[in-house]
């Protein structure tokens, strides 16, 4: 099992707020591992990233499978789906990710449920603050 | 004396540790820009994931940096 502490995050109205967030590393064919901070989204359909941090895995976004997303406000994002292999503490497994077409799509990166949740049992423990994975799967 | 080296998950780990709690002071000079820290200090910043990395590595050449993008300081719902 690994755990991840809550990230306290400033905002205007609310004062500091902790949201759910986890330390993954991303690396794509036979790239270095990129290690990055998340959020963990249990409403996000697919794992999402920004443009550039595709391209600093050496990927060639448009190359991978057009995907249109929309959000609660009726936003949309255009992203491409793409494998990748995804690191949780020492748990290594290939996962589809979704990375904007628009380098100026400030979206937060974050994983969602497809390839992920389907091996883990992800618990929000809000009164621990933090954000545990347990493998349930070997998938 | 025995040095104790710590591995790079180890590093990962306490950096990941120091930005979850350190975000807030961040979202003050960064707000929408990437960061890269290496041992609890911000070594890159760019407006883009490789800018930030590469600055890091012209630093920190021996170093993995752990990457974050520093949100706007408003409410998120995400739900995709």
């Amino acid at each position: 099992m690994k755990c991840f502490s809550w990230k306290i995050e400033g905002s205007d109205t609310l004062g500091n707020i902790l949201r759910p967030v986890a330390e993954i590393a991303v690396k794509y064919v036979e790239g270095n591992w990129k290690y990055i901070s998340v959020y963990v989204d249990s409403g996000a359909d697919i794992s999402v990233f920004q443009h550039s941090f595709g391209e600093l895995l050496g990927l060639n976004i448009e190359e991978g499978r057009y995907a249109k997303f929309g959000g609660v406000g009726g936003g949309e994002v255009e992203t491409y789906i793409h494998e990748v292999t995804l690191k949780v503490g020492d748990d290594i497994l290939k996962a589809d990710a979704a990375f904007c077409k628009n380098p100026a799509d400030r979206v937060p990166n974050l994983i969602g449920r497809r390839s992920i949740f389907d091996i883990f049992e992800i618990r929000f423990k809000n009164i621990d603050k933090e954000t545990c994975f347990v493998r349930s799967s070997t998938e | 004396m025995v040095l104790q080296t710590k591995t790079l998950e180890e590093r990962i780990n306490e950096d990941f540790l120091w930005l979850s709690k350190n975000t807030p002071k961040l979202q003050e000079s960064f707000q929408e820009r990437w960061v890269a820290v290496v041992d609890k200090k911000v070594v890159g910043v760019g407006d883009d994931a490789k800018q930030a990395y590469n600055k890091a590595k012209e630093t920190c050449p021996d170093k993995e940096p752990l990457l974050d993008f520093i949100p706007k300081k408003e409410l998120l719902v995400l739900i995709l």
